[in-house]
């Protein structure tokens, strides 16, 4: 019959694509293996791999720090982060990542980003807040990680090249999945959380969340208008610690700045700052 | 001096009418000396410069340099103008007035319970600095005890989903200010 023909042939050449699969599979983790004791070849070889297997790795790890700190009941307020995180991304060289961002119930004044597009900032820090150009500036500083990779960078730091590369090596197999992803990766995530970022990756992301501002239409210096609040805090003040301890200090932050910046803001200065929408939508405390 | 376009000059002068209240907050003109003005109640909002830099007698770079002010020089905060912010500082000379770039600038703490004027504490923060030898104690939600003993939270993960925003209502709700698109290269990392 015609019909049985068709689904033979159809069946025939579904178990040939699906043994290609296979065989890609096989000789992809035999190259990673071959690889994995050349832990920066490795990274060289994933800053290629998809989106998907990115944001898979870096929906754990935010999910990790919502274990931590789960998001502040407040739809308003979480609804207006995206927007302003969104419009920010839009202006990135990774505009159609699904971003993600929101805000954790946390007084500790931090922020974080994880690969893949998930941006979280802690209730703490939002209280130092005071208008839509330092939200832009903070939100526009962990944009710029996500967008640069710097994670991959920080994980073959965190524990050595042998487990950075087991990190990498399970974040590019395709079949590192939900449920699959062991202790050891959880791990190694909060390792870099706890450790930071490279220090360089920092006043990258610096330079270009003044410039995303910038371009999306903000006063690039809300970001160093926030520096400049948390210069003024108390370096004893407990909920400044995993900041401080993963960050070169605000002062050096603001003195890289005012380096690489020179004069070339100075005219977006005088973009929105947004502090009336800003008021209007922000209600915590 | 490079000279700055018109954009900024034009901008610059509708801005004092414009620009809101900020961090660096405008303050009335005191009559008073910076000394006693420090010591009132109410002390003004102090800064210091971060490194030598001119105080120029207007908010452009090519404006006359009325002083040159050392590192840590405490200065007084006037009133914020795009990236310009007025200030007030004593030279030998006396008392002058002028305007600094709002990156060369710290902020000081404000006068704390233990008596230190602004002055002396704004002194009292350029030693301490900002350091990161501290340790969380006491504090929940994202400390390092916090984060290595958190377990992943895949329900709070999924609501984070629910709040995304699609590029169409982002420009919708940049639409809504208006937030205008600039276009405006990357920069480079400064030369020390």
């Amino acid at each position: 019959m015609p019909n049985t023909m068709i689904k033979t042939g159809g069946m025939a050449a579904a178990l040939l694509l699906a043994s290609g699969v296979a065989t890609a599979q096989f000789d992809w983790k035999k190259t990673l293996g071959e690889l994995k004791s050349q832990a920066g070849d490795v990274a060289k070889t994933l800053t290629g791999r998809s989106e998907e297997q990115e944001q898979k790795l870096g929906s754990q790890w935010a999910a990790t720090l919502l274990g931590a700190a789960p998001l502040v009941d407040d739809a308003a307020l979480q609804a207006y982060v995206n927007q302003v995180g969104r419009w920010l991304a839009l202006h990135s060289e990774r505009p159609q990542l699904a971003w993600r961002f929101g805000v954790i119930d946390s007084p500790n004044i931090n922020a974080f980003a994880t690969p893949g597009g998930f941006v979280l900032i802690t209730r703490g820090l939002m209280t130092q807040l005071k208008d839509e150009a330092e939200l832009a500036g903070v939100l526009a500083h962990e944009i710029a990680h996500v967008v640069k990779k710097h994670h991959l960078n920080a994980i073959l730091k965190a524990q050595g090249a042998d487990l950075g590369a087991e990190l990498l090596g399970k974040y590019a197999d395709n079949k590192l999945g939900a449920g699959e992803v062991t202790d050891k990766v959880v791990g190694g995530l909060k390792e870099v959380s706890l450790r930071g970022l490279d220090k360089g990756d920092e006043y990258q992301a610096d330079r270009m969340a003044l410039v995303l501002a910038a371009r999306a239409g903000y006063d690039p210096f809300g970001l160093p208008r926030v520096l400049q609040k948390l210069e003024t805090l108390s370096a004893q003040d407990g909920k400044l610690a995993l900041l401080f301890e993963t960050h070169p200090t605000p002062l050096a932050r603001l003195d890289a700045l005012e380096l690489a910046a020179g004069e070339k803001l100075d005219a977006f200065a005088l973009q929105a700052a947004a502090a009336e929408r800003f008021a209007a939508t922000v209600k915590i405390r | 001096m490079k000279r700055l376009g018109m954009l900024c000059g034009i901008g610059a002068s509708a801005l004092l009418l414009a620009l809101p209240e900020t961090a660096l907050a405008a303050k009335k003109k005191s009559s008073k000396p910076a000394a006693e003005a420090a010591a009132a109640p109410s002390a003004p909002e102090m800064a210091q410069v971060i490194r030598e830099t001119p105080l120029r007698s207007e908010p452009f770079t090519d404006a006359e340099a009325v002083h040159t002010l050392a590192a840590n020089t405490p200065v007084q905060l006037l009133l914020r103008q795009g990236a310009w912010v007025q200030v007030k500082v004593q030279t030998a000379a006396g008392e002058s007035q002028g305007w600094l770039r709002l990156l060369v600038l710290r902020t000081a703490a404000p006068a704390a319970a233990s008596g230190a004027t602004g002055l002396q504490q704004a002194i009292n923060v350029a030693r301490t600095g900002a350091s990161g030898n501290t340790v969380a104690t006491g504090v929940r939600g994202l400390s390092k005890e916090d984060i290595t003993q958190a377990t992943p939270n895949l329900a709070e993960l999924e609501k984070l989903g629910r709040f995304a925003t699609d590029e169409t209502q982002a420009r919708a709700f940049a639409a809504s200010l208006p937030l205008t698109t600039a276009e405006v290269p990357f920069l480079e990392k400064g030369d020390e």
